[in-house]
């Protein structure tokens, strides 16, 4: 079977002309590196696979993405380049399709006409280039043509014949003089600095050449737009910004959220849980497999299934964030902030994501053109509340706050977001600390909302959802039943009088927990649970309860039940679980992405972070309560200037230009 | 007619580009080079951030935003 790779700059259409052959779902973005590593699959038309590659500017990488690309095309030799422009960035396409032919191998040029009112003489190109070149649009198949007859009579080309190949050295061709230039830096003179610059501005010169003779002709501007003025207006960008975020976080937990998980609860409890527990009790079960299915598969995991109206409303907006072209503009807005912290704004699209889930999250970070960089972000992935611990947010906070809630959860979602900022500041002043990073970025144009490409990306996310809570919290919750029902001696507790598994455990930790406020065995039972997924922490709640998925919050306000809270104890709660460590998934991740050790400092760093912030809160509700309001704002100024003097201490000894180290 | 870098310049107005600074990491100067900042082209800056720590510049038919620091290294003449 022949290999063809889709190769070409960032934000072309390569992922989407990838899943239009394929029949893949390979996750696209209106943003510069949505695609951070290789996918390969067999064509659903032809006997062709593809290899979807991260997109790149040229052969000299500069970040760990391009480094992908650019490894794959050097190693797979004898594989096919489906080398993919876009017809408004043409000009700047053609650099990288030229050192793409330079190369010799067996390549198509295929033009994506993403604005059809551009014209191009397609004959005159191929004629200049001296290779085959066809137009399409990467999301319909019926304008494909011959594209797979094409691949699959694929020849190498001599690359002497295109007329763009003028620049020759004696003993070096340009192509391999520019990469090797790139990566030996130390040795650049300024000899080299001008021979770079006459390189590619003759290159430049000659595509233009080429373009004006293929009447090639494009008055639109990419990536500029009126409403910009007022989105990236330097006043108005940033309280944007958070209407954008309250309005979605109010749709989700609140008004079409709350509704449909409602109506779902219902329709879980009344509907299916009734009819199947009476259907049980007919057929003369025993009691402890009633109680298994009542109390471990339809309260736990019925818990959490009822959620999946606000999970899927999440991924809906955030992929109307992705597709419209505005986390660009969110990246400009906030590089000023985010450079002070050791990040750049492209690290945005990774936090961003970190609100849908730190799994996927934390590998984005792969786009940050710098080592301690690309750790620093995918650490702070999972301080981003993800859609796994939304639940816990509208059941626990449901309980006590009411209809004040979606102020709590703002306040929730923003100390994650504050908490990740310290962090990335503390990073770059201790271990990680980072070169400064480039951040030329080119701007996309505003798309029009995909309905097609947000039913599919949400559906996606939806099943993804269900196959976890299929798989994962449904085995989780059977064993967290198991362990709440079985005690040491293997005797269900209900006969035997004997605590349980999970009872004695949960004791034994529970005084760990306590200046935290939370002193029940059952919280701290949970918690554990939590450790491999966020979900089964309300589903772990639901079981020790034993109470059905409309009760929940309900059960969590009366002190005769397994998990109990006060006011205090709940938001100190929903704290912890926004900052204790990541789930098992996120780890593996880690693990591959960034080494064990930083995946051992998350686990401890992220532990202690939420230790201390969740103590500080149930401590501020405990004296609000006993000595009022004043007391509290008195002891929040305290910490405050502790903190601010912690960090001076940091900030005290500048690095070094030449040894980055702190100078004496 | 004066010399300028592409980070001090006014907002809106078209200027031409002179070259780069050679005092650039070699990586950040082919970046520029390859989103078309070289000598001879037409460039406007269009918008900058809050702290003035961005900025967003029209070339050759595109919007790309850089840093004040990558922006000092180019410089304009208009």
């Amino acid at each position: 079977m022949d290999e063809i790779l889709i190769v070409g700059n960032p934000n072309t259409g390569k992922s989407t002309l990838f899943n239009t052959l394929t029949g893949e779902k390979v996750h696209t973005g209106n943003f510069h590196g949505v695609t951070v590593s290789f996918t390969k699959a067999a064509s659903k038309y032809t006997n062709i696979s593809f290899v979807d590659l991260p997109g790149l500017y040229s052969l000299s990488p500069n970040s760990y993405e391009e480094k992908v690309s650019v490894d794959y095309i050097l190693s797979h030799k004898n594989s096919g380049i489906l080398c993919l422009c876009n017809n408004q960035t043409l000009r700047r396409n053609l650099l990288l399709a030229n050192e793409l032919i330079k190369l010799g191998r067996k390549i198509l040029l295929v033009i994506n006409e993403v604005d059809k009112d551009i014209e191009l003489n397609y004959e005159k190109l191929q004629k200049k280039l001296g290779v085959i070149v066809i137009s399409l649009k990467a999301n319909n198949l019926k304008t494909f043509g011959s594209l797979f007859n094409l691949l699959s009579e694929l020849k190498p080309i001599n690359s002497n014949t295109n007329e763009i190949n003028f620049y020759k050295e004696k003993t070096l061709c340009g192509c391999e003089y520019y990469c090797k230039l790139l990566q030996c830096e130390k040795t650049v003179t300024n000899e080299n600095h001008r021979y770079l610059e006459n390189y590619i501005k003759s290159y430049y010169n000659k595509i233009d050449e080429i373009l004006k003779y293929c009447e090639y002709e494009t008055k639109k501007i990419v990536g500029k737009s009126k409403i910009d003025k007022i989105i990236l207006n330097k006043y108005f960008c940033l309280p944007i910004f958070f209407c954008i975020l309250f309005f979605i976080f109010y749709l989700t937990f609140f008004s079409v959220g709350k509704f449909l998980s409602n109506n779902l609860k219902y329709f879980i409890q009344n509907i299916i849980g009734e009819k199947v527990i009476d259907l049980l009790y007919d057929n003369s079960v025993p009691d402890f497999l009633i109680s298994l299915t009542k109390d471990g598969i339809f309260n736990g995991v019925g818990s959490v299934v009822a959620f999946l109206p606000q999970v899927v409303l999440l991924f809906i907006f955030l992929d109307i964030l992705e597709q419209s072209g505005y986390i660009s503009r969110l990246a400009f807005c906030l590089d000023d902030t985010l450079k002070n912290v050791g990040l750049s704004g492209r690290s945005v699209y990774t936090l961003i994501m970190g609100f849908g889930c730190s799994t996927t999250a934390s590998l984005t970070a792969r786009n940050m053109s710098d080592k301690n960089a690309k750790i620093k972000t995918a650490l702070l992935s999972p301080y981003m509340s993800c859609s796994a611990k939304l639940p816990v947010y509208a059941v626990i906070g449901g309980a006590f706050f009411g209809t004040q809630n979606i102020l709590i959860i703002a306040l929730i979602y923003t100390l994650g977001v504050i908490v990740a900022l310290l962090m990335s500041l503390f990073l770059e002043k201790t271990k990680l600390h980072s070169t400064e990073q480039t951040f030329i970025m080119e701007f996309p144009s505003y798309q029009k909302i995909s309905i097609k490409h947000t039913i599919s990306y949400t559906v996606e996310s939806a099943i993804s959802f269900l196959t976890r809570i299929g798989s994962v919290i449904l085995s989780l919750s059977i064993i967290v039943w198991l362990l709440m029902n079985v005690s040491f001696s293997l005797t269900y507790v209900k006969f035997s009088g004997q605590k349980s598994i999970l009872q004695t455990l949960g004791e034994i930790l529970a005084p760990l927990f306590s200046p935290l406020g939370f002193s029940s065995w059952g919280i701290v039972s949970a918690l554990l649970a939590g450790l491999i997924a966020k979900e089964v922490i309300v589903s772990s709640i639901a079981i020790f309860n034993g109470v059905n998925t409309s009760s929940i919050s309900e059960s969590i306000i009366l002190t005769s039940s397994v998990v109990h809270f006060t006011p205090a104890s709940a938001m100190s709660f929903m704290i912890f679980c926004l900052l204790y460590c990541p789930c098992i998934s996120t780890l593996a991740t880690f693990k591959k992405e960034i080494g064990i050790k930083w995946t051992v400092f998350s686990i401890i760093s992220q532990f202690i972070i939420a230790y201390i912030i969740s103590m500080f809160t149930y401590t501020l509700f405990k004296i609000t309560e006993l000595y009022g309001y004043f007391s509290a704002i008195i002891c929040v100024i305290i910490a405050f200037i502790l903190f601010f003097s912690l960090i001076r201490c940091f900030k005290s000894k500048k690095r070094c230009l030449y040894c980055n180290k702190r100078c004496k | 007619m004066k010399n300028f870098f592409l980070s001090d310049v006014i907002v809106n107005k078209q200027f031409t580009i002179i070259g780069i600074c050679d005092d650039i990491d070699i990586k950040t100067k082919t970046r520029l080079l390859e989103f078309g900042f070289f000598c001879g082209q037409k460039v406007v800056v269009r918008n900058k951030s809050l702290k003035k720590g961005v900025l967003l510049v029209e070339l050759s038919n595109q919007m790309i935003s850089l840093r004040k620091k990558e922006a000092s290294c180019v410089v304009v003449y208009g």
